[in-house]
């Protein structure tokens, strides 16, 4: 079995990307694992076969064991414990690996596919039956090995969990430095393991709020133009820099979200007297006020079918999460226990709602609108701004810790934790919508 | 780190690339470049972890509107047009009654000047979401200009921007750090 898995997409479009960065230079966010679980799945990824022609230094083998490891669902070998370091299913001796007890081996090759670029290719293979379980083909760019490799690791993880991997992904976030002068607000798109950081706007005022385009080509954001006394609502197009100016009307532009078909974004808007949850029309540029209330309404996330925005209101008193029809209507409290609850976000699937509950500090919880639990999944004191992976199975958040914060992943059930560190302020992370 | 970064950076773009890269890096370190939306800061301070920071930055940034004869008064602490940064509770816009002279002045002033211009920016403490206390911040800010207008001033010589907990007076995890961010700072700005 052939199967074509391809990684372009995604690079086409970072050289643009590249063009932008004020400070390429910028140090990657570290993966650091804080707690994983037993009983991972034993797998060992034996270094790749590479023809003498393939540059660089692109250790496939080694992405792959990061990918793997860091989602806490594998038990990826240590290369010295392997007793041969196989190129192909054919050169497998099977009992080396039943001697150190590893399920599963893959093995694989990197050639020039004779067109500039390379074929990654590779087998998934299963000790106890003694063969291949699947083979596979990826084509990739000159400069894309590394994004091979988490093609790979998505085949993988596809292949024994039956859930997408999420390891081409891409994060969104804000990185502040302190300086003499002041600080300096930078908009940064990483590879979802804080990999390959670009920057892609700054400014010595806030940056706020950054939100995927569903298809993951444009981000949605607040900044502020204190020549004009306004905030400002932007989309930035990843691919060629344009941005436009959505909205800088008085009071309040802030916390964009792009409807699931890309043609509308909801906000907030303040200009009629209120914080009001409005949505915008990219077509013919119209708002339309969904939201009207005393009180503050904010942070609206669209439902995955269009059909809903959940949003946070302190209209009961507190804050806590509502969700409305997206068309407008009454708006229903989705939220009971708490102090408070904000910031919803869905998951990618619509069945749960992660946001940041309130009471002797900020957790991340995840609400189950089936069942209406709720599950806390991070310790605090002050974590917020929380976001589903592509595949609804982790969620990224920023935790602040004394002056400094820093960004961290957790499982959808709390068991596994990553910490992604870096010096200096790191928050309001988003996580891009595609990652296959 | 940065160099670790360079080198996979560099083995796995290619050096084409890379070169092209460092000449934009090279080129743009005076010039933002394309598509850098805002750059257009007066360059100011947050003023985090000290007062006095606080203070030459609303002394600077906060008078650029009012005429040189009068920033005097703005900046005597006998004169009630001096309290230029009204205070709240914990997730409250209400005005306290110890800032109702610096709002009967400040109201007064405006009235005085009709094409003087005032913008109110409110600002939290970092507790509870960052739009939010956006919000919050507008709200508050919103209840000063309220204040002004019954007091006085022209209801067109005022706007409000929130910052939220973007811009804190000053850093810290501690209630006396909160008390500082929560505000509303009266910037008269340049016409």
């Amino acid at each position: 079995m052939i199967e074509r898995l391809v990684a372009w997409s995604r690079l086409t479009v970072i050289p643009a990307l590249m063009l932008l960065a004020a400070t390429p230079a910028q140090a990657a966010l570290e993966v650091e694992i804080t707690q994983g679980v037993s009983g991972a799945q034993p797998i060992a990824i034996v270094p790749f076969a590479r023809d003498a022609s393939v540059a660089g230094d692109t250790d496939i083998a080694e992405v792959v064991d990061a990918d793997l490891e860091r989602s806490g669902l594998f038990e990826p070998l240590a290369r010295d414990a392997m007793l041969e370091t196989p190129g192909s299913v054919r050169e497998v001796d099977y009992a080396n690996w039943r001697s150190v007890e590893v399920d599963n081996v893959v093995v694989g090759r990197v050639s020039p596919d004779g067109r500039g670029g390379y074929r990654v290719s590779f087998d998934i293979i299963d000790v106890y039956k003694g063969r291949s379980i699947g083979g596979y083909e990826i084509s990739a760019s000159e400069g894309g090995l590394r994004d091979a490799a988490h093609a790979v690791a998505n085949r993988i993880y596809e292949q024994f969990t039956g859930n997408k991997g999420y390891f081409l992904s891409r994060i969104a976030y804000v990185a502040v430095a302190q300086e003499n002068s002041g600080p300096t607000y930078r908009l940064v798109v990483a590879d979802y393991d804080g990999h390959n950081p670009q920057t892609i706007a700054r400014s010595r005022e806030p940056i706020l709020s950054p939100a995927w385009h569903p298809a993951g080509t444009k981000l949605a954001y607040v900044a502020f133009d204190l020549q004009r006394g306004r905030s400002s609502l932007r989309i930035q197009d990843l691919g060629t820099g344009e941005v436009k100016e959505v909205s800088s009307r008085p009071g309040i532009n802030g916390a964009p979200a792009w409807s699931p078909n890309g043609n509308k974004l909801a906000m907030t808007l303040s200009y009629r007297g209120n914080p009001d949850i409005y949505t915008y029309d990219l077509a013919d540029e119209q708002v339309r006020q969904i939201t009207r209330n005393g009180a503050i309404d904010t942070e609206p996330s669209w439902s995955p079918d269009g059909s809903h925005i959940v949003f946070t209101s302190d209209r009961g008193g507190k804050p806590q999460v509502y969700r409305v029809r997206s068309g407008g209507g009454n708006a229903e409290r989705l939220t009971f226990d708490g102090e408070s609850n904000q910031r919803p976000s869905y998951s990618p699937n619509g069945e749960k709602i992660v946001m940041v509950q309130g009471g002797n500090g900020y957790r991340i919880a995840v609400l189950d609108l089936e069942t209406n639990n709720i599950r806390v999944v991070s310790d605090g004191p002050l974590d917020e701004g929380a976001s589903f992976a592509p595949n609804g199975q982790v969620i990224i958040y920023a935790r602040q810790q004394g002056n400094s914060a820093e960004l961290a992943t957790v499982s959808v059930d709390g068991r596994i934790r990553n910490r992604l560190r870096q010096s200096g302020d790191v928050r309001e992370p988003a996580w891009s919508p595609a990652g296959y | 780190m940065v160099n670790r970064f360079s080198r996979r950076h560099a083995s796995w773009r290619g050096m084409a690339l890379v070169l092209v890269s460092g000449l934009f890096l090279a080129a743009c370190a005076d010039n933002p470049p394309p598509g850098d939306p805002d750059d257009t800061s007066e360059g100011v301070s947050t003023g985090q972890g000290d007062g006095s920071v606080e203070t030459r930055e609303i002394n600077e940034r906060g008078l650029l509107g009012i005429d040189e004869k009068d920033r005097a008064m703005f900046v005597d602490p006998d004169n009630p047009l001096s309290t230029r940064t009204i205070y709240f509770e914990y997730d409250s816009s209400t005005i306290q009654s110890r800032f109702r002279e610096a709002i009967q002045a400040h109201a007064g002033y405006l009235a005085d000047h009709p094409d003087v211009q005032l913008r109110l920016e409110g600002h939290t403490d970092e507790r509870a979401t960052r739009e939010y206390n956006v919000a919050l911040g507008e709200r508050r800010a919103e209840s000063v200009e309220r204040a002004l207008s019954l007091a006085g001033a022209g209801s067109d010589q005022m706007s409000t921007l929130s910052f939220g907990e973007e811009r804190p007076a000053e850093l810290g995890s501690t209630e006396a750090a909160y008390a500082k961010n929560r505000r509303v700072e009266l910037i008269y700005v340049a016409r």
